[in-house]
């Protein structure tokens, strides 16, 4: 199975974050160090639409809520954008086969 | 005592208002500040401000010793405590030796009438109290006295023990230079030192008749002048009360004895309540109030901060020390506090404890409290607790009024405030059995009992005395409420244009203002902007923190608004435009549960008080509920809770009942503001539970606001009821990141009782399952690799599963509420269209909307068919927002939240503001900013650089004063020689004292030996370490001179040096990192004190600097000016300031040291000054730019520019090298024709000769003198006071000491100069420069030979010497310029006191003078022509501060500006003569102001007016190239003069100016006369009248002449007309006036007693 690179995956979620924005923009540049709560102020059904989005693009399921069951149990709740890029990394190159057992 | 609310006969009649109030506290400087700090949470404890005492010496956190502190943090004022004496008619040059209390206390009591209305209104003089707590403490006043009589001739004397040597006259001179120290103590100063006079003065100065007078009850003081000024207001005895407290300083012997209790805190941090408290922390400050009974200020209209109901006092009898508190004592004083109140403590809300932070302080003050409150009730506490001394200190005799005042300000703004440090509240307080919490947080008063707010202050004193007053708010629909927090962290400004280029033009305009504004407040521009808008097409707008925030944002708007691609910024940061608005309806969404969250619109709640009320209203219907937690404590909960109630407050947010209840209050308070800004939706909806706060804001539902509340709880119980009744089955509600198609799918696959609730939007769906089928779905969910979300809620709603309760509670509930058809178009989600008109079906679908599900993506979709392209949603969180977007996602619309969790509510109400501005949408902002003060503001123009109209605070002195001699290095070398043995003699100076110490050895080899590899790095590191002890340049410099022929010479040389390049390295880097903090240019470090801010930097090739000269900053400037003092009233008046060279040159000097890092300078080559660098009220910015000569040459060119106008100033080359060259021997020419000087010293400084202030006057004694040169001596001065915030500047070149080598060739052209001996130098050819800056007290030797060079300049060559007998610096080529200056002007600002400017005249009046006494003067106009010089002189010499602005803003000739100050100068000079010669007042002319009454005659005012009985009369006149002013006693008569030049006439001047009588008489004068008995019939005319106080009101008619006397040149006159009519008396009458020819004018001059007015 290919490998997804971290590099790959951190510019298709900067393009999916701009297909949620429209025509919003922030006056910060969006890094992989970038909040999407508090940076990008993002509301809860924002994270999740980003989350659908990510599955359409991917076309396959990832673990999401279990990932934003974890944020929701945070201190600061809230994720950075590397977060999700390891997040997405990981489960496209390891547990495709978990997910299938 | 519990005994609830008596009623009373008649209510309120045993009320106190608070009327007024005014403090200084601690990083508060008015009422306004206190209030902001205090919510915000500010601490303004801090080390002692600079300058007061030395923590070096005194602080030591580990002895008991009576003269050291363990602690040294307290609430200092320091920086705040100023005073402007001039507006209380006190002289500026009497404050400074007083207590500085009596000042502040004058002040801040003006402030607290002004603040309640009596700068409008005559105030009560004669029933009107003064009373004040004031302790009996050592202060700077009195400790000043005891300095002058006893300490310092006591210090003397023991100077003299130890050092027998001095004579007389050196013991004389030291006992001379400390009490130079001192402030003065004088008959002037000994009633400000008298301590009752804080009292007495206000009395006196404000004019009041009532008692005044102090109380001591140590910290209780405060709140018993309170209950005296209560108690004399109830029994009638005063009508208006002032009273509070001060505690102005906390001197160090008030610190000792703190500490010698062992009472303030060794953590150095007050933490009242807290498990970690242990002591208290003292405080600065003073705070009072306006008092008048209830029914007075009723009757008044005054605004009414909060009611006094009683006050309660007690002794603690006999505890067991007077210093110890006593529980039944503190009890005492609460319950009669409330017994006199007659209200139960039950009712109160918030106790503003004394709250020390002292352990058992604390542990007796909550038991005595608990005594009287009794114990916990309900599960939470219910009042809250806290101390202001957690942020100013403990301020003593104040602390009651602070307080008071908190407490006060928290019932007019209906805030519970919070109180800082306290994380752990100390468990032996027993809290949890109280009715009591520590409150923590800014938190809104949501209020809803049968009783107002309720509040007690409590103040407890050593001694055993306790104090404690009730108060209560008053009520809501009363109070003007202005807020005390003005300035929002936010503003939204919004600028609009006709086209978009104009919109631009007014971005960049807005920008140049922004950019070039220094005190406009953020506030007031977006008030200005905001209510200015006309509905012009093209709109930008821009939230901001900050006028530089608004700068940044307004410079990248304009950028992108040029490009023409750019059709719109939607910016989340905060910047909007729209090329082309949506044109489309607005639509308001209202949210439902699941929107709320804890804090929700918090400070909304405080910034408006109509949000708040809408909490207030949701609590009062709750209260009837009897629920056991109110809906605003869990909105706004507690934030000190134990863990279980944390958890009982926080599900209670997410229960049903408090779900319901807290969007809806919150949907109601977010539409309650949004209407009163105004902006109106076409439409609306509501998302499930929200579709009620729908029907309700179109009145569906048609209720006033408070009978909606209660419906709330109505809908709550019909709730409970069906859950007790287990009708409503418990389901799982489940959000399904899919839309609604995908989600009945699962439901379909899933099987059993399911169904969709709510289709939010593409990507949200809910499903509410049955308990049964849940797990099924889920498993459904995963398989399908859906996201989805258990919701925290169990109620079935919008299913079938909830038909139990629609059908039943519900349509029943709905059955008795008034139901109309909709006023704005509401849509409802149960039919995705808008709703019925017919009240029938409006009941129908109300019961549907329970069992349907909310169509919410289908409703929106049918409302953007309906045109709707704007979506606001009116509630908290903003989650309708997201859905919107996503619905309408590539559709052209906005959605925008009102309210987000991660915004505060202003911040998001900005954004929204601007957003809907942006797109054209209609509103009042108006109501933004109503209670904030707003001020228009002139934004079009460029900033006015005038600055305001009152001269400038004084700056008090708070502190103690510090005893200072400036060293002796003659003496003290006499006694511990320096050593030339190969030793060093080391002086460690510190504190500005100094001391020889004993000659350290170095173990330096004794001759030019090495050492060693490492000794080098070893020897710098030791010179760094001892120059923390001393000045950077820590070597005397003769002292290394001294040494210099020797080995160790060498080395101390040397690293001398290397000290200098760290110094200087690390201050580049500094200086250059200032750039990014964004910090003013002012010298903030000790090197390189005149660079100022690095702008760029490229070492060893480029750099550029901007430094702003200043007079607030670059103190040197108040003693470089020409003509001091202008003024004896005014001590910031000041004459021309101008930059001495020689600071220039250390500019140079420093920027070069800068760009070579490692290098020293070693001289200056063509140094020239192009302009005067003039420095006014206005700061001149300088733009400095260095570069290297050549890579290799160790030249740096320098250029000063004026950064304004880019003109360039000074410029010069400087020479650096790595080490000084050794200093030559002198080599100058003898002076020829030598002989004694004849100036002394004692002269040269006396004003005639020289104008420098004492920063300048480095020039000890000239000595000799010739036709060739003078030699002379200096002495190097201390630098601390050439800048405001660097008190030890260490100077590349010693600027001070070069100018006063400079002086010298000024004090040999005073001495042989005829002419022209007035000297500025503009040019010098070389520098060079053999050692580091000398140290202060060093005296150097100054040999200056010099050649006239034509008859406009002086070249010099000069030496100056060091004590070795070689040279130090040598100046080559020194060229000055010579200047005659008028010899009027130059009198009048070499001699003030005694010149005048313009000459006596005694011809007008040697007439009169019988009749009284007179003064007349005049002056040629013409004084001023010639240089530039002497026209910016003038001025400066005369003109009071309002007159100097007039003089700037008068936009006519120069002709027209001379006259004008002509005018001004004969007319002060006149008065100046009177004054003197009638009441020996000796007076500048820019004491006086010459201003005109109601009639336009010119009048003299002034503080000096006070001093004398009666105001002169005074008149002016002008005529060509003439000014002539004469002056009267004003009490017995009037005067008018008026001179004319003698000229050719008009024919038809006659005519004009005489009636046909007139005429004829002017026949009967000889022929060759006329022409001048025309001009003097009409200078009669216009004399006669200025003498009638008149002026021509009706032309040349309103003075008739009735005769002439051709021999005496008396002409006969009368008033006619109008003019008669107007002066009554003399109408009649015939009035003389004298005339006269004097060389080419007449002049006329007319009196009139003042008996005929």
């Amino acid at each position: 199975m290919n490998t997804v690179t971290p590099e790959v995956i951190l510019t298709d979620v900067l393009n999916l974050l701009n297909q949620l924005a429209r025509d919003w923009e922030y006056s910060g540049e969006i890094t992989s160090e970038t909040w999407l709560f508090a940076d990008l102020g993002f509301e809860s059904i924002d994270a999740v639409i980003l989350a659908s989005f990510v599955q359409e693009h991917y076309g396959r399921p990832f673990p999401f809520p279990q990932l934003l069951a974890e944020i929701g149990e945070r201190e600061v709740k809230d994720l950075r954008i590397n977060e999700l890029v390891e997040f997405i990394c990981q489960h496209s190159n390891t547990d495709a086969a978990g997910a299938k057992a | 005592m519990s005994s609830p609310d008596l009623p009373q006969t008649e209510p309120g009649s045993r009320d106190v208002a608070i009327v007024g109030m005014s403090c200084l506290f601690a990083g508060a400087r008015d009422l306004d500040a206190y209030w902001h700090n205090i919510i915000s949470k500010v601490d303004s404890v801090s080390n002692p401000p600079a300058g007061e005492w030395d923590p070096e010496i005194f602080y030591d956190p580990e002895s008991k010793s009576n003269d050291r502190l363990y602690c040294k943090r307290g609430g200092y004022i320091g920086d705040i405590a100023d005073f402007r004496p001039t507006d209380f008619g006190i002289m500026p040059l009497a404050v400074d030796g007083g207590e500085p209390d009596q000042w502040l206390a004058l002040r801040v009591a003006h402030e607290a009438l002004a603040d309640a209305g009596y700068e409008q209104r005559p105030k009560e003089h004669v029933r009107t109290e003064v009373v004040l707590g004031k302790g009996t403490y050592v202060n700077r006043g009195n400790l000043t006295a005891g300095y002058h009589s006893i300490v310092v001739e006591n210090l003397v004397q023991v100077i003299r023990t130890l050092h027998p040597e001095y004579t007389d006259a050196e013991a004389a001179e030291i006992k001379k230079e400390l009490k130079a120290c001192l402030p003065p103590f004088s008959a002037d100063t000994a009633p400000a030192l008298i301590g009752n006079i804080i009292a007495g003065r206000i009395a006196n100065r404000l004019d009041f008749m009532g008692p005044n007078f102090t109380v001591d009850a140590a910290c209780a003081s405060a709140l018993l002048a309170v209950e005296i000024g209560v108690r004399d207001l109830l029994s009638g005895k005063y009508d208006l009360v002032l009273a509070g407290g001060a505690n102005v300083s906390v001197p160090m012997p008030t610190m000792s004895l703190f500490c010698q209790l062992g009472a303030l805190s060794r953590k150095e941090r007050i933490r009242p309540f807290d498990k970690a408290a242990d002591g208290t922390i003292l405080g600065e400050g003073l705070g009072m109030v306006v008092l008048k009974r209830r029914k007075d200020a009723e009757r008044d209209g005054d605004r009414i901060y909060a009611l006094i109901k009683g006050v309660g006092v007690a002794s603690d009898g006999r505890a067991v020390h007077v210093m110890a508190p006593r529980v039944e004592g503190e009890e005492l004083a609460l319950r009669r506090a409330y017994e006199m109140a007659e209200i139960s403590p039950d009712t109160v809300g918030l106790i503003e404890a004394h709250g020390t932070a002292t352990p058992i302080g604390d542990v007796i003050e909550v038991q005595a409290l608990s005594r009287v409150f009794g114990g916990r009730k309900g599960a939470l506490p219910t009042c809250a607790l806290g101390s202001v001394k957690s942020m100013i200190g403990h301020t003593m005799p104040a602390a009651g009024i602070a307080g008071l005042i908190k407490t006060a300000l928290a019932l007019y703004h209906r805030v519970l405030p919070p109180t800082l440090n306290c994380e752990e509240p100390n468990p032996a307080l027993n809290l949890q059995q109280t009715p009591f919490y520590v409150n923590t947080e800014m938190r809104p008063w949501i209020h809803s009992g049968p009783t107002p707010r309720r509040a007690g202050v409590n103040s407890f004193g050593f001694g055993g005395i306790n104090a404690h007053a009730v108060l209560e708010e008053y009520p809501v629909e009363k109070v003007a409420a202005r807020s005390h927090q003005i300035h929002w962290e936010t503003e939204v400004c919004i600028i609009e244009a006709e086209s978009r280029q104009q919109l631009i033009d007014q971005c960049d305009r807005l920008h140049a203002f922004v950019a070039g504004v220094t005190s406009a407040s953020l506030k007031d521009l977006a008030y200005t902007l905001n209510g200015g808008l006309q509905e012009l097409p093209f709109r930008l707008a821009v939230v901001a923190a900050s006028l530089e925030d608004l700068g940044t944002k307004l410079k990248t708007a304009a950028g992108r608004l040029s490009d023409p691609r750019c059709t719109q910024i939607k910016d989340n940061g905060g910047v909007y435009f729209f090329e082309q608005p949506l044109n489309g309806k607005l639509a308001f969404l209202f949210p439902g549960e699941g929107a709320q969250y804890q804090n929700m619109l918090l400070d909304l709640c405080i910034h408006f008080p109509e949000v708040r009320h809408c909490f207030d209203l949701t609590d009062l219907a709750q209260m009837h509920g009897k629920r056991d937690i109110l809906p605003s404590e869990r909105i706004f909960p507690r934030s000190i809770l134990s863990p279980d109630e944390r958890k009982h407050v926080e599900d209670a947010l997410w229960q049903i009942n408090g779900a319901v209840e807290g969007v809806l209050t919150g949907n109601w308070a977010m539409w309650t503001l949004l209407s009163h800004l105004e902006i109106r939706p076409d439409v609306i909806a509501g998302h499930s539970t929200g579709d009620y706060s729908a029907m309700l804001a179109s009145r569906i539902i048609d209720l006033p606001n408070e009978a909606y509340l209660e419906t709330i709880l109505e809908l709550n119980r019909a709730h409970e009821r069906l859950s007790a009744q287990m009708l409503v089955p418990e389901a799982t509600l489940i959000a399904v990141a899919a839309d609604s198609a995908t989600v009945m799918a699962v439901a379909t696959a899933a099987g059993g009782e399911l169904h969709l609730a709510m289709d939010n939007c593409p990507h949200q769906a809910v499903l509410v399952s049955s308990k049964e089928a849940a797990e099924r779905v889920i498993e459904q969910l995963r398989s399908r690799g859906l996201i989805y979300e258990i919701l925290p809620f169990d109620r079935p709603y919008h299913t079938p599963m909830f038909s139990a309760y629609a059908y039943g509670a519900g349509e029943e509930f709905f059955a008795g509420l008034p139901i109309a058809a909709p006023r704005i178009e509401t849509y409802s989600c149960t039919t995705a269209d808008r709703y019925p008109t017919e009240v029938e079906a409006i009941r129908n679908l109300y019961v549907d909307h329970w069992i349907r599900p909310v169509l919410f993506t289908e409703t929106v979709r049918k409302m953007y068919d309906d045109g709707v392209r704007l979506f606001v949603e009116a509630g908290p969180r903003g989650n309708l927002t997201a859905f919107v977007s996503d619905i309408l996602r590539g559709q052209p619309h906005l959605a925008m939240p009102s309210n987000l969790s991660r915004r505060t509510g202003v911040t998001q109400i900005n954004h929204l503001v601007g957003i809907l501005a942006a797109q054209g949408v209609a509103m009042n902002t108006d109501y933004l900013y109503a209670r904030r003060s707003p001020k228009k503001i002139e934004w079009r123009e460029a900033p006015s650089k005038a600055t305001s109209a009152a001269p400038p605070a004084m700056r008090l002195n708070i502190g103690l004063p510090l005893l200072k001699v400036a060293p002796r290095p003659e003496r003290a070398r006499m006694a511990a020689p320096a050593a030339n043995n190969g030793e060093a003699s080391v002086r460690i100076a510190s504190n500005g004292s100094s001391q020889t110490a004993p000659a350290r050895p170095m173990a330096l080899p004794a001759t030019n030996g090495n050492m060693g590899a490492d000794a080098p790095h070893r020897r710098a590191a030791a010179a760094a370490a001892s120059a923390r002890t001393e000045s950077a340049f820590g070597q005397p410099m003769s002292e290394i001179r001294a040494a210099t022929s020797s080995a160790a010479g060498v080395m101390q040389q040397y690293l001398a040096s290397m000290q200098t390049f760290l110094d200087v390295e690390t201050q580049v880097m500094e200086a250059f990192l200032r750039r990014a903090g964004g910090t003013p240019s002012v010298p903030q470090n000790h090197a390189l004190p005149m660079l100022g801010t690095i702008a760029s930097l490229v070492p060893n090739q480029e750099l550029t600097a901007q430094r702003t000269l200043s007079i607030g900053e670059d103190l040197f400037l108040l003693d470089h000016a020409l003509g001091r003092p202008v003024s004896l009233t005014d001590p910031h008046l000041r004459s021309m300031m101008v930059v001495p060279l020689t600071m220039g040159m250390e500019i140079l000097a420093e920027a070069a040291v800068a760009l070579l890092p490692g290098h020293l300078l070693v001289g200056m080559k063509d140094v020239k000054a192009h302009h005067w660098i003039q420095v006014d009220d206005t700061p001149v910015p300088l733009h400095i730019s260095a570069r290297r000569v050549s890579p290799s040459a160790s030249e740096v060119a320098v250029q000063v520019r004026n950064a304004g106008d880019s003109k360039l100033l000074l410029e010069g080359v400087m020479v650096l090298g790595t080490s000084y060259s050794p200093g030559p021997r002198p080599s100058l020419a003898p002076l020829d024709e030598e002989r004694p000087s004849a100036l002394a010293s004692a002269d040269l400084y006396d004003g005639r000769l020289m104008f420098h202030g004492p920063c300048f006057q480095g020039v000890a004694a000239v000595d000799r003198s010739g036709r060739n040169g003078v030699d002379g001596r200096l002495r190097t001065l201390p630098a601390n006071g050439l800048f405001r915030s660097n008190r030890s500047p260490k100077f590349v070149i010693d600027p001070v000491q070069l100018d006063a080598a400079g002086q010298l060739v000024g004090f040999w052209a005073a001495e042989h100069l005829e002419r022209g001996f007035v000297v500025f130098p503009y040019h010098l050819e070389r520098l060079h420069v053999f050692g580091p800056p000398s140290v202060a007290g060093d005296m150097l030797q100054c040999r200056v030979r010099l050649q006239l060079q034509g008859t406009e300049t002086i070249t010099s060559d000069i030496d100056l010497i060091a004590s070795d007998g070689t040279v130090h610096m040598r100046l080559e080529g020194w060229a000055d310029r010579r200047f005659d200056p008028p010899k009027q002007l130059h009198a009048g600002w070499t001699r003030p006191l005694e010149a005048t400017i313009s000459e006596p005249w005694t011809t007008p009046i040697s007439a009169i003078e019988p009749s009284g006494v007179f003064e007349c003067v005049r002056l040629d106009t013409t004084v001023a022509s010639g240089t530039g010089l002497w026209k910016e002189l003038w001025p400066s010499l005369v003109l009071t501060q309002n007159e100097r602005r007039v003089f700037r803003e008068r936009h006519v000739s120069e002709a027209r500006q001379l006259e004008w100050l002509s005018g001004r100068t004969v007319a002060k000079d006149a008065v100046r003569l009177f004054v003197r010669s009638h009441y020996g007042l000796t007076l500048l002319p820019a004491d006086i102001e010459i201003a005109q009454d109601e009639h336009g005659k010119p009048t003299a005012t002034g503080l000096w007016t006070e001093q004398i009985p009666h105001v002169p009369d005074l008149s002016i006149s002008h005529s060509g190239k003439l000014a002539a002013a004469v002056v009267c006693d004003g009490s017995k008569q009037r005067i008018g003069i008026d001179v004319q030049m003698i000229r050719e006439l008009t024919a038809d001047f006659e005519d004009i100016v005489l009636t046909s009588d007139e005429k004829q008489l002017l026949a009967s004068v000889p022929q060759g006369m006329r022409q001048q008995w025309l001009l003097r019939m009409w200078c009669t005319k216009e004399a006669v009248s200025k003498a009638l106080g008149r002026g021509l009101i009706e032309g040349p008619s309103s003075v008739g002449i009735i005769g002439l006397d051709v021999r005496t040149g008396i002409v006969y006159s009368r008033p006619e007309g109008k003019l008669a009519a107007v002066t009554s008396g003399a109408a009649l009458r015939e009035m003389p006036c004298y005339t006269a020819v004097e060389g080419a004018c007449v002049v006329a001059i007319a009196v009139t007693e003042r008996g005929t007015l």
